[in-house]
């Protein structure tokens, strides 16, 4: 409810007066907070932050008021902890997220890390990534329906890069009519209500209007580059369809 | 020890090594100092007026008792602490028990030496979200139309969202609205009564929220990961990093099995940088020494490291040798051999009773004589993997560090990837610290925790 005195009190204060209200408030309790925030002690602690505020002992921490030493900076970096574990870990989940299944394997022996990614799933996520780098995504969108055909409705981004893609294979092939003919069928329909999807649409169309494709503006397309950002986006795309895999199989085991 | 032809034989101190967080719970323990910040739990009985309002015994609950006049006898009751600041959001809940006559009840944030008989919003540095007139008020007695009333039987809650600064308003698990941040400091979760028999109840996150507030972080981390994701870098720059990591510890296996997978996907690239000549060194005797460390044999270790790098094994009380020592020790007690660690310790150990730093971990490996089934114990953690680790990683450091390119002996224990981890984290802490420490900062153990839900 609105506050009746306030305003009947508004109307009668001076502007002095009501302007007062917010800035000794303000800078007040920010100086309480200056010095309520804990020193550090012991090293165990990270928050470097702190110990600057009291330096600087200003209201205001601008980004110009700031000064670190190269010193003061290198002393706050050893005082970060990071366990071994995790980086393992961390080092574990890109081997595997980008298919290097043997070595993930030989990394799980040779660093003692555990993953509870299942093997059978990684090597399925192998071939689809394989088919996309070897440029057959025809192929590749098989293996995914067959994995698990969800993915792509649920996934139109997914769906729309790897049509993309074939569009690409195709212009690149050299077969024009085929490419019209795919790109009216396939891409215009998921194009029509995407003004992003258009787009990228679009630029790929133009690869057809060079006949020295490497002379294209949009070239980049037709490297290596495209296929693997296809190529991850599908894997990414795994890490779902790896988890409702996983849980497609606890359930049909638990049904057993 | 190492002895630099530069150096003064400093040693380099091998407990600063990533590895040496192998115990569970003191890395537990560290974990909950990192951006501890205490978090209210229930309403402050001490500065609530208590004349017109009644704090129920659990201090969960506030009735208004009296018969309200004017505007400067409003029950208003704050939580014990202010709202903790080094996370991404906080929220809280509160269900109208009873409208009483008016409905005139607030949720909102208030400021420590706010003035309590005023409702939230009315008074500067403060907000307020209004059941009887669903309006918003921040600082004057005139608030602004915002979203529905409330009434008996509603729950809504009030938030901060550090990353938009924000406050945000729900009602019945909907959002309401949000509405800019313009206050500086502490802010303690605030609300308050007005009429006759009004009752709410509040909920500080003890009982499940009704509101999906992981759901709401969620989105706001997504549009944080999108401005990331748009950000280019190197194409293979992860490649080098990991092709980095795993030289600098000398897991040759993997840097085999990885650098065949890659032959086509990463055209080899002299990453700019990258120290691979300093990395490679004696590649081949440290995955040796690495391995025998892993399988437990200690002594073939020590044969080797005084074959090949007597200087590093010189100083009998060096960290390195005391670790060496101490995993014979625990090699012993795996395999059940107690009468032969108690001899071993007798004639190997007792030479580093002396040094203070040694203390905890002596105390620690001798504490295993004590159980019968040591790996079931609190002390079982010496015995694991991550134990040898530390060994096998402390033996690395000092062999990369009698490379005689290296200038620098402290670095040798560190891989580029860590030293990238470390930027980061402490890139976020002092951008946090920037905005008055609020916000998520990062950590990579939370990172991994939530495992990729921001894919």
């Amino acid at each position: 409810m609105a506050d009746g005195e306030t305003i009947a009190d508004e109307e009668n204060m001076a502007d002095g007066q009501r302007r007062r209200a917010v800035p000794p408030v303000a800078r007040h309790m920010s100086l309480n907070c200056r010095f309520q925030v804990p020193t550090p002690t012991s090293s165990t602690t990270t928050s470097p932050s702190a110990a600057k505020k009291i330096r600087t002992g200003d209201t205001a921490t601008l980004m110009s008021d700031v000064k670190l030493t190269r010193e003061e900076w290198e002393r706050e970096l050893e005082d970060v902890k990071i366990r071994k574990e995790d980086m393992n870990k961390l080092v574990m989940n890109f081997l595997i997220s980008e298919g290097f299944v043997e070595a993930a394997e030989k990394f799980r022996i040779e660093s003692g890390t555990e993953t509870n990614v299942h093997l059978s799933t990684t090597i399925d996520r192998i071939a689809v990534l394989k088919s996309v780098q070897a440029g057959n995504v025809v192929d590749a969108i098989e293996k995914v329906n067959v994995m698990n055909p969800e993915i792509l409705n649920s996934n139109p981004e997914l769906y729309f890069h790897l049509q993309q893609q074939r569009l690409i294979e195709l212009i690149r092939d050299g077969e024009v009519s085929e490419a019209l003919k795919f790109a009216q069928d396939e891409l215009v329909p998921i194009c029509l209500n995407n003004q992003d999807y258009l787009e990228e649409f679009e630029r790929t169309m133009v690869l057809l209007v060079f006949e020295n494709i490497d002379d294209c503006p949009h070239s980049e397309l037709l490297g290596m580059s495209q296929r693997l950002k296809t190529a991850n986006a599908n894997t990414f795309g795994r890490s779902y369809a790896s988890k409702v895999a996983e849980d497609a199989d606890i359930g049909s085991k638990q049904a057993q | 020890m190492v002895v630099n032809q530069e150096s003064e034989g400093n040693p380099i101190d091998l407990f600063r090594l990533a590895s040496r967080w192998r115990s569970g719970a003191e890395w537990k323990k560290i974990v909950e100092e990192m951006d501890s910040d205490p978090v209210p739990s229930h309403l402050n009985t001490i500065n609530s007026s208590g004349l017109f309002h009644i704090v129920s015994m659990d201090k969960m609950s506030v009735l208004y008792t009296a018969t309200p006049q004017h505007g400067h006898d409003v029950g208003v009751v704050q939580a014990d602490c202010p709202a903790p600041t080094k996370r991404l959001a906080y929220y809280f809940e509160m269900k109208v028990k009873d409208a009483g006559q008016k409905g005139q009840i607030a949720i909102g944030f208030t400021m420590q030496h706010f003035k309590m008989r005023r409702q939230p919003g009315w008074e500067a540095n403060s907000c307020g979200y209004h059941g009887d007139d669903g309006y918003l008020y921040r600082g004057q007695g005139k608030g602004e139309s915002f979203g529905p009333t409330f009434t008996t039987n509603d729950i809504v809650g009030a938030g901060i969202n550090y990353a938009s600064q924000e406050f945000f308003f729900t009602k019945n698990a909907k959002l309401v609205g949000t509405v800019a941040k313009d206050i500086k400091g502490p802010l303690y979760p605030t609300i308050a009564v007005h009429s006759q028999n009004e009752q709410v109840t509040v909920n500080f996150g003890k009982k499940p929220f009704l509101f999906d507030i992981e759901g709401y972080m969620l989105e706001e981390r997504l549009k944080q990961q999108a401005v990331i994701e748009k950000l280019s870098l190197q194409p293979d720059v992860n490649y080098s990093i990991v092709r980095s990591y795993l030289l600098h510890y000398g897991y040759q296996d993997t840097l085999r099995s990885f650098e065949i997978a890659s032959e086509n996907t990463y055209p080899s690239v002299p990453a700019n940088g990258f120290d691979d000549q300093r990395d490679m060194y004696a590649l081949d005797r440290r995955n040796t020494l690495r391995q025998l460390i892993k399988n437990g044999n200690i002594d073939s270790a020590f044969q080797k490291l005084h074959e090949w790098y007597p200087q590093v094994v010189q100083d009998e009380t060096s960290i390195v040798c005391f670790l060496l020592y101490s995993q014979r020790f625990i090699e012993y007690i795996r395999v059940g051999q107690t009468g032969d660690a108690v001899k071993y310790a007798r004639s190997q150990l007792s030479k580093f009773y002396s040094v203070k730093s040694y203390e905890d971990l002596l105390e620690d490996i001798g504490g295993l004589l004590a159980y019968e089934a040591p790996e079931k114990s609190c002390l079982g953690y010496l015995l694991d993997i991550p134990q040898r680790e530390f060994v096998a990683d402390a033996v690395n450091a000092v062999v990369l560090s009698t490379n005689p390119a290296v200038k620098d002996a402290e670095s040798c224990m560190y891989s580029c990837l860590e030293k990238l981890l470390k930027q980061l984290t402490l890139c976020s802490l002092e951008k946090r610290a920037l905005n008055e420490d609020q916000g998520e900062a990062f950590y990579l153990h939370r990172e991994l925790q939530s495992g990729g839900r921001a894919n």
